[in-house]
């Protein structure tokens, strides 16, 4: 017997009414058209390097409130990476 | 008979961060309106105010905090002011709000660190004996096993019991789904939008998944691409951030709230659905588990096709959906006995009575470095 995949507290004839759609809609969606992920749709994140991570953060507002003399500190980021940051801000390119 | 408390008290807080809507101010604010109908005043302190009207929060500064009968310390992440906080002379108390594991952010240095010293920080602030509470039995037991052994629960939030008619939704009439919460990895907003992809098929023409709130920029990113890779462009939305009366009115036309998150400390908005009569589907995972305490339908597979199925099986089915909410409504009920302003006004009054000034506190160099304590797990 295959193992539930819900949990709800309904009378029994509610129980058993949606137990069988579930079971016929399962079967129904598993032969419909499956999402088709390839790499590029997979979550990578580590793939980012902390400069572009910074420079979204900082493009989406949420840095504002930081101190950037702490950043550094703050994300493990190198002083250099820290200039660069100022340095397209400063020229607005961010 | 004797007034139990005869001299005007006034009780503190601080959270390092304050914005509108996040959760913590919101507590912040509900514990000052409640403690000042019982005649007790007291301020709300931050380092960083974001898009508050002016006055509501104060600016902290060291000498911000000292007139004052108890403090109350929100905790989350990182808190930069530790070190002057716990200098300050005068009764404490701590309020944790369960954060995710630091294991959900390896991609982002600055919050994995920020998570690490928060847990950091619980440590300190059990060195200087300040006593500690949790907005939910999960955040207790998180506190108990970080050496906090009479950690209390206390209310987050005013319900008011409420009796709602339940209007049964037209079948055809095509159907919204909602989730609100931070766009972050581990809420799984991806494998909402890929039950979605399931669920079209089964739903009316005109169909939508709403997914409410703002966070981190390269997920953000990833599940716009995704919508746009699965060809759902029409069907799902990413709101952004919403006012308290836009929230409400997608809360009234949804016809289900559905939670995949792998952590939630207590998940608010699970209550804000109930209260809004919207069925609620959940991964049973962390702190929603006590919160919807067998109310709405739990997921017991991890896999969106299952939920897909079960999602549009129940929605097909009015007494199923009568029964959920009649239940929810009960679930309301339940917590309306603690979760309420009277239940909150005896907790922080009652510990203004019992927490005298930490041992710890007195000590300007304490043991335990704020930013140097041991990682405790």
């Amino acid at each position: 017997m295959s193992k539930p995949t819900f949990r709800a507290e309904w009378p029994p004839e509610i129980q058993k009414a949606v137990k069988e759609s579930v079971q016929k809609t399962q079967k129904a969606l598993k032969r419909s058209s499956k999402p088709h992920f390839d790499e590029e749709m997979q979550y990578q994140p580590s793939k980012l390097s902390p400069l572009n991570y910074v420079i979204l953060k900082v493009l989406q507002g949420q840095w504002e409130h930081r101190s950037f003399s702490v950043l550094p500190l703050t994300i493990g980021m190198t002083r250099k990476t820290l200039s660069q940051v100022k340095r397209l801000l400063s020229h607005g390119s961010l | 008979m004797r007034e139990p408390f005869k001299q005007a008290l006034t009780v503190h807080q601080y959270h390092f961060r304050a914005s509108a809507g996040e959760a913590i101010t919101q507590h912040m604010l509900l514990i000052q309106q409640a403690l000042a109908e019982v005649g007790v005043s007291g301020k709300i302190f931050s380092s960083e105010i974001k898009n508050l009207p002016q006055g509501r929060v104060h600016k902290w500064s060291l000498d911000s905090a000292w007139d004052c009968d108890l403090l109350l310390i929100h905790h989350s992440q990182a808190n930069p002011e530790v070190k002057s906080l716990s200098r300050l002379e005068i009764p404490k108390a701590l309020i944790y709000h369960s954060q995710p594991p630091e294991s959900f952010y390896v991609h982002d240095r600055d919050m994995f660190r920020n998570l690490i010293q928060g847990k950091k920080q619980l440590s300190f602030w059990k060195h200087q004996n300040v006593p500690a509470f949790a907005v939910s039995q999960f955040g207790v037991n998180e506190l108990k096993k970080l050496g906090f052994p009479r950690a209390e629960i206390l209310p987050l939030m005013h319900l008011e019991p409420q009796s709602a008619a339940l209007e049964d939704a037209e079948p055809l009439e095509p159907k919204h789904l909602l989730f609100v919460g931070k766009l972050m990895p581990h809420k799984r907003q991806a494998q909402l939008i890929e039950l979605f992809f399931y669920l079209k098929s089964e739903f009316p023409k005109g169909s939508q998944l709403h997914l409410v709130g703002t966070g981190d920029p390269l997920y953000t990113k990833y599940l716009k691409l995704l919508v746009k890779q699965l060809g759902l462009s029409s069907f799902v939305t990413l709101t952004g951030k919403l006012t308290e009366a836009e929230l409400k009115n997608y809360y009234s036309f949804a016809d289900a709230f559905i939670c995949v998150s792998d952590h939630e400390g207590f998940c608010l908005p699970v209550v804000e659905a109930m209260q809004q009569q919207v069925p609620v589907f959940y991964r049973p995972h962390s702190g929603i588990q006590e919160t919807m305490a067998g109310a709405g339908v739990e997921f017991l597979s991890s896999r969106p096709v299952d939920h897909a199925a079960i999602i549009a099986s129940v929605l097909k089915h009015p007494a199923a959906v009568r029964a959920l909410l009649k239940k929810q409504n009960q679930r309301l009920k339940e917590m309306a006995r603690f979760q309420n302003k009277k239940k909150l006004q005896e907790m922080v009054l009652s510990a203004c009575q019992r927490f005298p000034i930490a041992k710890g506190s007195l000590n300007p160099k304490p043991k335990v470095k704020p930013h140097d304590a041991p990682f405790v797990h």
